[in-house]
C-alpha cells in the first residue's frame, strides 16, 4: 500500500492548492477540489448505460451546478480549505466557517436526502440537522482519517436512515451506524491517511462511469445493489464485479486479488 | 471461505441504508472487527463523500442559514475527543466449554443492542454443546442470533433453506477442511450442506443472521425439523 501512495505523490497529480490562485469566478467547476472527477459528464458509451436514468440525470446535474457557483461566495472550498474550515469550527466556534461550509454543503445534502425519496420540507430538515452535527461534533472530526465531505456524508446519510425509519420503512437499521471519528480503529501512524483518502479519490476519479453508477445509485437512492441491477437491466454478478473492480481500484491496489 | 463479492454489495447496501436491521447490524460489526472491512468501508465511504461533494444541489429555503445561525450559541459543541474507544480492550478469554464469555468480545455495534453481560442472556441449550440467543432486533422472515459452541463439538450436518450469514466473533472452526476464524463472515445458501465443528480449545462465538430455517439432515433433522422456525 505504502509503495503506491509515494508512486501517487511523485506523479505530481495531487490536488493541491491548486485553486488558491486567483481564478475568475466563471471558470470556477463549483466544486472547489480540483480532483479531476465528474459525475458521468460524458456521454453514455454504450446502450446499457444509456438506458441508466442515473447516467441522464447526472448529465443534467452538471450544467445546473455551473449556474450556482457563486453560492459560495469566493471562498475556497477545496478539501483542505473544508478541514480547515470545521477546525474553526471547532477551535474558534467561527461562524464564518459555518456559514461557508453550509452554503456548500447544505444544498447538496438537501438533492442527497430529496433523492432517497423524502419529501422537501423534511429533506430541508435533514440538511439542517446534519449541518448542526457538523457545528456539535466538529471537535471529533479528523481529518487524517477521512474527507471532510466524507465525514458530512456519513451524517446525512445517518439522519436519512434514520428519517425514514421513523416515517416510511421501520425494517430499516436502527442502531447507530458506524462513526467515521471514533468508531474505526487509529491507523498505523506511519502511514499517511489523508494521502490515503487522496489516493482513493484520484483511483476513483479513473473507474469508468458505468461502474461508478451502480455504487452512486445505491447510496443516492437508497436502493440495494439487487434493485439496482434489475433497474438497470444488468445480471447480479456483473453489479458485483463491478463493485469488486471499483473497490480494488479505489484501495489503490490493483493486481491484489480481492 | 468469505465470499468478498457478497461482502461488498451488502457494504455498498449498508452505506447506502437499504439493510434491514439484523443484516445491517452484521455488516457494522464485520467493519468493527475485520480490518480490510474497515479498508473497504472507508473506501466506500470517500466513494460517498466525493459523490456528495459533486452532487447536484438544491436551493435551501430563504432564511434557512439565518435560522441556524441564530441557533448555535445555544448549541454546546462536543469537545475533546475521547482518546480511544472501549472496543480496544479484547480480551483473550475463550469460551470452550462453560467458561464465561466476555462482554468485550462483542464488536461496538452488538454491543449497542446486547447491553447486558453476555453471561447473564438467556442462552438456549440446542443439544450437541450449542447454544443460542436470539436477538430482539429480529424481524419476521430474518432471524438474528448469536451461537456459542463448545471447543471441539460440531453441529450436526444440515442445509439451509435460504440464506445464513456467519460472522465470527470468537474462536473459529472448521468447515469441512477450512478454518472459519475470528473477523470472517461467510455466506451459506440451500446449495451447500456443513457440519461446522468448532475449534478444538477456543470453542466458536459468532453472530448468525438466517432467512429461512437450517434444515437437519437424516434421523436427527427427521426429529428437529418440524420445531425449527426462523
Amino acid at each position: 500500500m505504502l509503495s503506491n501512495v509515494t508512486r501517487l505523490k511523485s506523479s505530481g497529480k495531487l490536488p493541491s492548492g491548486k485553486r488558491d490562485s486567483g481564478t475568475a469566478p466563471r471558470e470556477q467547476t463549483g466544486r472547489g477540489n480540483s480532483v479531476v472527477y465528474r459525475l458521468d459528464k460524458r456521454k453514455p458509451k454504450n446502450d446499457l448505460v444509456a438506458n441508466n436514468k442515473c447516467v441522464q440525470e447526472n448529465v443534467h446535474i452538471e450544467s445546473k451546478q455551473a449556474v450556482d457557483t457563486p453560492r459560495t461566495g469566493g471562498m475556497a472550498t477545496g478539501p483542505r480549505q473544508f478541514n480547515q474550515l470545521i477546525e474553526d469550527i471547532a477551535d474558534h466556534q467561527s461562524k464564518p466557517a459555518f456559514a461557508a461550509l453550509f452554503k456548500h454543503f447544505a444544498p447538496r445534502v438537501k438533492s442527497f436526502a430529496l433523492k432517497g425519496g423524502i419529501d422537501d420540507l423534511a429533506a430541508e430538515e435533514i440538511a439542517q440537522e446534519t449541518m448542526l452535527v457538523v457545528w456539535r461534533k466538529a471537535a471529533l472530526f479528523d481529518g487524517r482519517k477521512a474527507a471532510a465531505s466524507t465525514w458530512i456524508f456519513t451524517i446525512a446519510r445517518n439522519k436519512r436512515v434514520d428519517y425514514l425509519r421513523r416515517h416510511n420503512k421501520p425494517a430499516l437499521q436502527d442502531h447507530d451506524f458506524i462513526h467515521l471519528e471514533t468508531d474505526l480503529k487509529n491507523q498505523d501512524e506511519s502511514y499517511e491517511v489523508e494521502q490515503a483518502s487522496l489516493t482513493v479519490r484520484e483511483q476513483m476519479s479513473q473507474l469508468p462511469e458505468d461502474q461508478k453508477a451502480v455504487i452512486i445509485k445505491a447510496f443516492m437512492e437508497e436502493k440495494s445493489h439487487a434493485v439496482v441491477a434489475e433497474e438497470m437491466g444488468l445480471p447480479l454478478g456483473t453489479v458485483k464485479s463491478r463493485i469488486r473492480i471499483a473497490l480494488r481500484k479505489m484501495r489503490g491496489k490493483i493486481g491484489d486479488q480481492l | 471461505m468469505p465470499d468478498h463479492d457478497m461482502q461488498h454489495g451488502l457494504m455498498v447496501d449498508y452505506i447506502g441504508g437499504s439493510l434491514p436491521a439484523p443484516l445491517s447490524l452484521m455488516v457494522a460489526s464485520h467493519i468493527a472487527i475485520n480490518e480490510e472491512a474497515q479498508s473497504d468501508y472507508q473506501a466506500l465511504s470517500e466513494f460517498g463523500g466525493l459523490m456528495l461533494e459533486n452532487s447536484e444541489q438544491t436551493a435551501m429555503g430563504d432564511g434557512a442559514l439565518n435560522e441556524i445561525l441564530d441557533k448555535l450559541d445555544q448549541i454546546p459543541q462536543e469537545t475533546a475527543r475521547l482518546n480511544s474507544s472501549p472496543a480496544k480492550d479484547h480480551s483473550t478469554k475463550t469460551i470452550a466449554g462453560d467458561v464465561k464469555v466476555s462482554d468485550n468480545l462483542l464488536p461496538a455495534p452488538l454491543r449497542d443492542v446486547i447491553k447486558v453481560d453476555l453471561d447473564d442472556l438467556e442462552w438456549k441449550r440446542l443439544g450437541g454443546g450449542v447454544a443460542e440467543y436470539v436477538l430482539p432486533l429480529s424481524r419476521k422472515g430474518l432471524k438474528a442470533s448469536l451461537l456459542k459452541i463448545e471447543a471441539g463439538r460440531k453441529v450436526p450436518d444440515h442445509t439451509h433453506k435460504g440464506r445464513e450469514y456467519t460472522l465470527i466473533l470468537d474462536g473459529a472452526f472448521n468447515d469441512a477442511g477450512q478454518i472459519i476464524k475470528k473477523g470472517d463472515f461467510i455466506c451459506n445458501d440451500p446449495s451447500d450442506t456443513h457440519g461446522p465443528q468448532a475449534d478444538a480449545t477456543q470453542g466458536c462465538l459468532c453472530f448468525v443472521v438466517q432467512d429461512a430455517p437450517l434444515k437437519f439432515k437424516g434421523l436427527l433433522g427427521f426429529i428437529l425439523n418440524p420445531f425449527l422456525k426462523v
